[in-house]
C-alpha cells in the first residue's frame, strides 16, 4: 500500500511541477528582485491588432525610440505614433525578400496597416505598460534626467510585440529612486546592456511624488 | 488553522481582490485600449492617455452671466468612444483682461472668475443637454428629427406666412458681436422682425435713468479701484450686479488705499452688504429721499465739483434730516457722517441698482444718483463711459408684453425663440405662443430651471425632482426644437463692453479621423451653431466661422484678428464721455413721484449668486455648492428675520437638524409653499426669495422702464405645520464661544495657550525635514466676500464628487473647501481648506500610515493606502476630511470634465484638500529641469487662482520675503483653533470694519 501511495504522490508531484512550469512559461511569469523583496509578476504581452516588430525597427532600421514615441521627452505620456507616421515609410520601403530574392514591400502585417489607413481608422493598440490611475508617471522628467527607455521598458531589441519586462511594482520603482545610478549600473551588468547612467544619485521618494 | 493565520489569509485575499479597490469603479482614466491618432492635428494638447498633467490653455469668453469675462480653458486630449477629442476640464480668467483682470500683482496675476463662471463647464457637460433636433407630434410629444427636414419645415412655414401676410419674429436672449449682426441680416433678408433681446435682469431702469440725465443708454463701467469712498444702493456688486468679477477686483484694489470706505444700503440682506465696511438697512423704496437730501445738502454746503441748476435742487422734496431719517429708517447720525465723508472724498463713487432700482421709484433713485455723479465729478474718473457695458438691443419686459399682444392678435407666423425662456418670466406667454403658426425654439439645455436632486445612487436613481417637466416652459410650447451647440463648442465672438471684442472658440470638440482635416471635427452631440442655422436658412453657402472672420476683418483688420486669436480679446474703439443734460433732468425731477411707504410684510424676489436669474438652476455643481448666506444646497427656501418668524409663530430650527418649517406665502393669484429659514441680520418684515425658485410671473411691471417690480407688498404668510428636511451644510451659525474667528476677548485666550511646549505634545518634531519648501496658505478675510468661486474651482480641479441631495442630508458632502458663515455680533466668512497642520491630529491615529507629514510640510493623504477606518476624520478638529461612502457618479456626459491629474476616488477612501499638490508637482518638475527652485507665485492652488478679490495667498514659508510668510509673521493674523497646538498652516487676516 505504502509503495502505491508513494508512486501516486511522486506522479502527482511530477504532474504538478510540469503544470507549474507550463503555466509559468505560458503566462510569462517571471521573478524580480528589488532590494529585499522578491516579486513574482506576469510579463504581460497582450494580443495586439498588429504584431508590431519592435526589434526590427530598432535593430535593423536603426530608429530611435523618440522617432515614434515622440512625446517621451516632452510630455507625461510618450504618445503612440499616429498612423500617418507609419505611412511615411510603408509601403515604400522593402521589408523582406521573396523566394527569388527580390525585395517585397507588402507583408500580411503591412496589409493590415494599409487597411487601417484606407478605412481611416486608428489602430486600437492595447496598453502594455499600464499603471493604475493612482500613479503619476512623467516620462519627460525621467528621459531628461538621463534614464534610458530600456531601464524601465527592458531591452526592446529582443521583442516583437511589446512585453512588460519589469514588475512595475512600487518596490521596483523605489529601488531606482533610492539610487538611480546604482540601479542602472547593476542592470547593465545583469542584462548585458550598455545604458548611460542617470544624472542624479537620488530621486524623490515622498509618496505624493508619484501617488495622486 | 489558527485565528492568526486565518486573518492573514483573509488579508492576502482582500489585497489581491482589491488591489485597485480604492479607485472609483466607474471611472478608470487609464483605459485598456490605447488609441493613437490617424493624423495628428496641430495646436492641440499633448497626448494624455489618462496620465494627467497635459493641457493647453485656450482663450474664450465665459458664458456664466452677461458680464462676458475672458476665460482661459484648460483643454485636454481625451478619448471617448474610440475617438480623440479636446475637452475643457477647467476655466481660469485671462490675466490682464479688461473685465476680469486679477487684482494681484505680477507673479500672482493669473486671472479670476466667479462661481458661475467656474461652474459654467457643468452646463457644457450637463446631463440636460439637447442632443438632437426635436419636432412636436400631434399628441404633444417630442420626436427626434434630422436637421434637413427641420430646416425644410421652417422654410415652408416662412413662405406660407409670407403668403398670408403674417409677421415673423426673432426673439433671442442678449446677443452681442457678430451674431447680433448676423441676426439682423437674417431678419432683413427673410422678412423677420428682430425683437429687442429679452434678458430678465435687463437693468432697464438703470439704463433709462442714465438716458434721462446723460442722454445715453449705456451702463458705465464702475471703476471702484479709482474711488476712495464707495456707496452702493442695493447693487449686489459681489454677486450678480452687471459685472461682479470686475467690481470685486476693483474693490480689492481700492482696499490697498487705507482711507477707502464702503457703505452699502439695502432693504434686505445680501453677502455684498456683509462685505462692506458699513451695511445700512434702508426702508424699501425710500432711497430717493436719501439721495435728494444728499443733493440738497451738497448744494447747500457748496461741496460739489460741477454745478447743477438751482431749480433742480428746488424741485426736490424738501425734508429735514429728521424726516428723511424717519422715512428711510437710517440713523440721522449716519446720514450726516456719510455726507461728510462724501464731501471730503477725493473721488467718491455711488452705484445704484439691483433691488434698489426694481421698485416703483427705482427710476427716481437712478436719476438722482446720476445727478450726484455729475455733481461730484465722477464721470470720467470713477465712472467710465469709454467702453460701457454693452446692453445694446436689450429690451425689457414691456417689449415682451408687446409681443404677447401681437401673438394674441394672431398676427405672427413664424417665431424664433433663441437661448431664452420668456414663458418662465411672463404670465400667459406660453398660451399666446399657440396663436403663432410655427414656434421654433433654439437652445442647448432642455430645462434650465430644472430642480436638480442628483439622487443617482441606489435603486431608483433620480436626477431631478418629480415636479420638474422634461422641457422648459418655452420649449414645451415650441413646435420645433433646434439643438444648439453650447457656446463653448463653437467659434464666435462677443462684445461684453462696447469696443471690446472677445473671442469664443471651441473648447470641447470631437475629432473624426483623419483628425487634421478642419471639417472633420464636430461638437459632442448632433447640434449646430446658431450662426450656421441662420446662414443655412438664408441660403448662404459660407460657414459661420468664415462669416466671423469676414466680420472681424472689417472691424479690426488682419493684424487685429491675429491679436484676437492670440490673446482672446481686443479693445478696438472707445466712446467719448457723455455730458450732463440739464433740461431733461429738470423736466423729470419736476414730475418726479414721491415714494410712499410700502405695506409690510414684503416678499422680495432677488437674484441668486448661484443661479443668477434662475438660468443656472439646472447646473448640478451650483446646486451642490451651498448658498453663501444659509449654506443650504439642494432646496428652496425663503429668508426672514427672527422677529418676523416669531410674528407668524414659525419655528427657528437650528441648522444642525437639517429641517425647516414650511410656510405658504400668498398674494392674490400668487401662492407658494416654501421652507422658511430664519436668517440672522435680516431686517424685519422682509422676506427674500431667489429667482429660480419662483418665476416672475406674478410681479408687476414698471410702466416707464419695463423692469419687474420685485417687491410683492402685503403678502400673506401662513404656516402649513409641516416640517421638511433640507440639506444645510453648516452645523451652526454660531461659534459657540470657541473663537474660530478670535474676537478681542478671544485673542487673550489664544495668546495664553498658543505655544504648547513640544515635549507635551504627542507629535514628533519634524521641522528638521523642511529643507526647501514649507507651503503656507493665507486668507485675507478683509477681502473675502464669501462669493464661493474658490469652492467651485476646487470642485472642478480636484474631481470632488457630486453626492446629491439625499447624501447631503446624511452629511456626506464632498467639498474639500468650504466657506463657513458665522453670524454673531458681526458676520464672518471663514474659508476652511485642510489646515495641513504641523502637528496633525489625523496622523498618529492612522493604522496604515496613509496620512503622514511630508518634507514640504504637507499632510499627505495616500489615497491608495487608505483602508477607510475614518479615525483621521474623527480626530480632525477642523472637519475637513471627506469620506467616500459610495462610488460616486458623474452622470454622462459630466464624466468628460474629470481631471486626469488626480485619480477618481472610490468607495471607502478618505480624501481631503492637498493644496493642489498636482500643481506643485508640475511646477517642481519644470523647476528641476531648469535647475532652480520654484519661484514665488509660480504655483497657486485652484482656489487662490480664481479668487476675484485675490484674498487667498499661497507660497513658501521658508522664504522670508514671500507674501505668505509676511502674513504668517504679522501680528494681526490668526489661525483657527490655535490653542489646540496643531500649528495649522492656514493663516487668516481678520475682517476689519472700518469706521465710517
Amino acid at each position: 500500500m505504502g509503495r502505491i501511495f508513494g508512486v501516486i504522490i511522486l506522479l502527482l508531484i511530477i504532474v504538478g511541477v510540469g503544470l507549474f512550469a507550463y503555466v509559468w512559461k505560458k503566462e510569462n511569469f517571471a521573478i524580480e528582485q528589488a532590494g529585499d523583496l522578491v516579486v513574482i509578476y506576469r510579463q504581460r504581452q497582450p494580443k495586439q491588432p498588429i504584431e508590431f516588430p519592435h526589434w526590427r525597427h530598432i535593430k535593423k532600421v536603426g530608429l530611435d525610440c523618440l522617432f515614434c514615441h515622440k512625446f517621451a521627452d516632452k510630455a507625461v505620456s510618450p504618445g503612440l505614433p499616429p498612423l500617418r507616421t507609419c505611412m511615411n515609410c510603408h509601403p515604400y520601403v522593402p521589408v523582406a525578400k521573396d523566394e527569388k530574392g527580390n525585395p517585397i514591400t507588402i507583408t500580411p502585417r503591412i496589409k493590415k496597416l494599409l487597411t487601417y489607413w484606407k478605412e481611416k481608422k486608428p489602430i486600437p493598440w492595447v496598453h502594455v505598460f499600464k499603471l493604475p490611475d493612482f500613479v503619476y508617471f512623467n516620462h519627460k522628467i525621467h528621459v531628461k534626467m538621463g534614464v534610458h527607455c530600456y531601464a524601465c521598458h527592458g531591452d526592446m531589441t529582443k521583442v516583437t510585440v511589446a512585453k512588460q519586462m519589469r514588475s512595475l511594482r512600487m518596490g521596483w520603482c523605489l529601488k531606482c529612486h533610492h539610487n538611480p545610478q546604482k540601479y542602472v549600473a547593476e542592470l547593465n551588468k545583469k542584462e548585458g546592456l550598455n545604458l548611460p547612467l542617470p544624472k542624479v544619485k537620488k530621486a524623490r521618494t515622498d509618496c505624493w511624488t508619484c501617488h495622486k | 488553522m489558527k485565528r492568526r493565520d486565518f486573518l492573514k489569509l483573509i488579508g492576502i485575499g482582500t489585497l489581491v481582490a482589491g488591489c485597485e479597490g480604492h479607485l472609483n469603479k466607474y471611472y478608470y482614466l487609464r483605459k485598456d485600449k490605447y488609441i493613437p491618432y490617424v493624423v495628428r492635428p496641430e495646436n492641440i494638447p499633448n497626448p494624455d492617455a489618462g496620465g494627467g498633467d497635459e493641457f493647453l490653455y485656450m482663450p474664450t469668453t465665459c458664458v456664466g452671466c452677461p458680464a462676458g469675462c475672458g476665460a482661459l480653458a484648460a483643454v485636454r486630449d481625451k478619448v471617448f468612444d474610440g475617438k480623440h477629442g479636446i475637452y475643457a476640464t477647467k476655466l481660469e480668467g485671462i490675466p490682464n483682461h479688461p473685465i476680469n483682470d486679477s487684482p494681484l500683482e505680477e507673479p500672482f496675476n493669473v486671472g479670476a472668475l466667479c462661481i458661475r463662471g467656474q461652474a459654467s463647464l457643468f452646463n457644457l457637460y450637463s446631463p440636460f443637454r439637447i442632443r438632437t433636433p426635436y419636432e412636436k407630434t400631434a399628441n404633444g410629444q417630442f420626436r427626434e428629427i434630422d436637421w434637413e427636414s427641420a430646416l425644410k419645415k421652417i422654410e415652408e412655414k416662412v413662405k406660407e406666412s409670407k403668403r398670408e401676410g403674417l409677421k415673423n419674429v426673432y426673439l433671442a436672449g442678449r446677443t452681442t458681436g457678430s451674431l447680433d449682426k448676423l441676426i439682423e441680416e437674417f431678419c432683413s433678408s427673410l422678412g423677420f422682425e428682430k425683437w429687442p433681446y429679452f434678458e430678465p435682469l435687463s437693468h432697464s431702469t438703470l439704463r433709462e435713468g442714465i438716458n434721462i440725465v446723460f442722454g445715453t443708454k449705456d451702463i458705465p463701467v464702475f471703476r471702484i479701484e479709482n474711488s476712495d469712498f464707495l456707496i452702493t444702493f442695493g447693487a449686489d456688486i459681489t454677486e450678480t450686479f452687471v459685472s461682479p468679477v470686475s467690481y470685486m477686483a476693483g474693490f480689492s484694489r481700492a482696499r490697498k488705499n487705507p482711507s477707502f470706505r464702503w457703505v452699502h444700503f439695502e432693504p434686505h440682506l445680501s453677502a455684498t452688504g456683509l462685505s462692506a465696511d458699513k451695511r445700512i438697512v434702508i426702508k424699501p423704496g425710500s432711497e430717493p429721499y436719501l439721495l435728494s437730501y444728499f443733493i440738497r445738502w451738497l448744494y447747500r454746503e457748496n461741496s460739489y465739483k460741477n454745478p447743477i441748476p438751482g431749480e433742480l435742487v428746488d424741485s426736490l422734496p424738501k425734508l429735514s434730516l429728521e424726516e428723511v431719517s424717519k422715512r428711510t429708517g437710517v440713523d440721522a447720525e449716519y446720514i450726516d457722517r456719510i455726507l461728510r465723508w462724501l464731501s471730503t472724498a477725493k473721488s467718491p463713487l455711488i452705484i445704484y441698482g439691483g433691488v434698489s432700482a426694481s421698485h416703483k421709484y427705482g427710476l427716481e433713485g437712478v436719476v438722482l444718483t446720476a445727478i450726484l455723479w455729475h455733481m461730484l465729478g465722477m464721470v470720467g474718473k470713477t465712472l467710465d463711459f469709454k467702453n460701457p457695458e454693452n446692453y445694446e438691443g436689450v429690451g425689457s419686459v414691456k417689449d415682451l408684453i408687446r409681443l404677447k399682444e401681437l401673438l394674441n392678435k394672431g398676427e405672427v407666423g413664424v417665431i424664433f425663440i433663441s437661448r431664452t425662456n420668456p414663458c418662465y418670466y411672463l404670465e400667459g406667454f406660453s398660451e399666446s405662443l399657440n396663436n403663432a403658426r410655427l414656434v421654433v425654439g433654439l437652445n442647448y439645455i432642455k430645462n434650465e430651471n430644472a430642480k436638480v436632486l442628483y439622487n443617482v445612487y441606489g435603486f431608483k436613481p433620480k436626477l431631478v425632482s418629480d415636479d420638474t417637466p422634461e422641457w422648459s416652459e418655452t420649449l414645451q410650447s415650441c413646435d420645433l426644437i433646434l439643438a444648439l451647440n453650447h457656446p463653448y463648442e463653437e467659434w464666435g465672438d462677443e462684445e461684453p463692453r462696447k469696443g471690446l471684442l472677445s473671442l469664443r472658440q471651441p473648447i470641447a470638440r470631437v475629432f473624426e479621423p483623419p483628425e487634421n482635416d478642419d471639417s472633420n471635427n464636430h461638437p459632442m452631440f448632433n447640434t449646430r451653431s446658431e450662426g450656421d442655422i441662420l446662414l443655412a436658412l438664408m441660403g448662404r453657402k459660407e460657414s459661420y466661422k468664415e462669416y466671423l472672420h469676414k466680420n472681424w476683418e472689417e472691424k479690426v483688420g488682419k493684424e487685429g484678428i491675429k491679436k484676437l486669436l492670440e490673446k482672446g480679446y481686443l479693445l478696438y474703439s472707445s466712446k467719448t464721455q457723455p455730458s450732463f443734460n440739464a433740461e431733461r433732468t429738470l423736466s423729470f425731477v419736476n414730475n418726479m413721484g414721491i415714494p410712499e411707504a410700502m405695506e409690510t410684510p414684503i416678499l422680495m424676489v432677488i437674484p441668486s449668486h448661484r443661479w443668477y436669474d434662475g438660468r443656472e438652476r439646472s447646473n448640478v455643481l451650483l446646486n451642490e455648492i451651498p448658498d453663501n448666506l444659509t449654506t443650504i444646497t439642494y432646496g428652496e427656501w425663503v429668508n426672514m428675520s427672527k422677529e418676523t418668524a416669531k410674528k407668524y409663530r414659525i419655528k427657528d430650527i437650528p441648522p444642525r437638524f437639517q429641517a425647516k418649517e414650511e410656510v405658504e406665502i400668498s398674494k392674490g393669484e400668487f401662492s407658494k409653499k416654501i421652507l422658511a429659514n430664519v436668517q440672522p441680520f435680516m431686517p424685519e418684515d422682509i422676506i427674500t426669495i431667489h429667482l429660480g425658485m419662483v418665476s416672475t410671473k406674478y410681479l408687476e411691471v414698471e410702466q416707464r422702464t419695463g423692469e419687474f417690480i420685485t417687491y410683492i407688498e402685503n403678502v400673506d404668510v401662513k404656516r402649513t405645520k409641516r416640517f421638511v428636511s433640507v440639506p444645510i451644510m453648516a452645523g451652526s451659525y454660531s461659534q459657540k464661544g470657541r473663537g474660530i474667528v478670535p474676537e478681542k476677548h478671544h485673542k487673550k485666550f489664544h495668546y495664553k495657550y498658543a505655544k504648547f511646549p513640544l515635549s507635551q505634545m504627542p507629535y514628533p518634531d519634524h521641522s528638521w525635514v523642511h529643507k526647501e519648501y514649507l507651503w503656507g496658505y493665507a486668507v485675507d478675510e478683509d477681502l473675502c466676500t464669501g462669493c464661493g468661486a474658490c469652492v467651485a474651482a476646487c470642485y472642478i480641479e480636484n474631481n470632488c464628487s457630486l453626492s446629491g441631495r439625499d447624501e447631503h442630508l446624511k452629511g456626506r458632502e464632498m467639498s474639500w473647501l468650504r466657506v463657513e458663515p458665522y453670524y454673531e455680533e458681526e458676520a464672518n466668512f471663514v474659508l476652511m481648506p485642510c489646515q495641513q497642520c504641523e502637528n496633525a491630529p489625523c496622523e498618529p491615529v492612522c493604522p496604515v500610515r496613509a496620512t503622514y507629514h511630508n518634507d514640504e510640510g504637507l499632510n499627505v493623504q495616500v489615497l491608495n493606502r487608505c483602508v477607510g477606518t475614518r479615525f483621521c476624520s474623527n480626530n480632525c478638529p477642523y472637519k475637513v476630511r471627506r469620506f467616500n461612502w459610495l462610488d460616486y457618479k458623474w452622470v454622462e456626459p459630466l464624466d468628460r470634465i474629470l481631471n486626469p491629474d488626480l485619480s477618481v476616488r472610490g468607495k471607502g477612501v478618505m480624501e481631503k484638500c492637498t493644496f493642489c499638490y498636482h500643481r506643485i508637482r508640475r511646477a517642481r518638475i519644470n523647476a528641476t529641469l531648469e535647475g532652480r527652485k520654484i519661484r514665488e507665485g509660480e504655483v497657486l492652488p485652484a482656489c487662490a487662482q480664481t479668487c476675484p478679490t485675490g484674498a487667498i495667498v499661497f507660497g513658501n514659508l521658508l522664504e522670508g520675503t514671500s507674501r505668505v510668510s509676511k502674513i504668517a509673521n504679522s501680528k494681526h493674523s490668526f489661525r483657527v483653533l490655535e490653542e489646540l497646538g496643531t500649528e495649522p498652516k492656514v493663516w487668516h487676516l481678520p475682517k476689519e470694519r472700518r469706521e465710517v
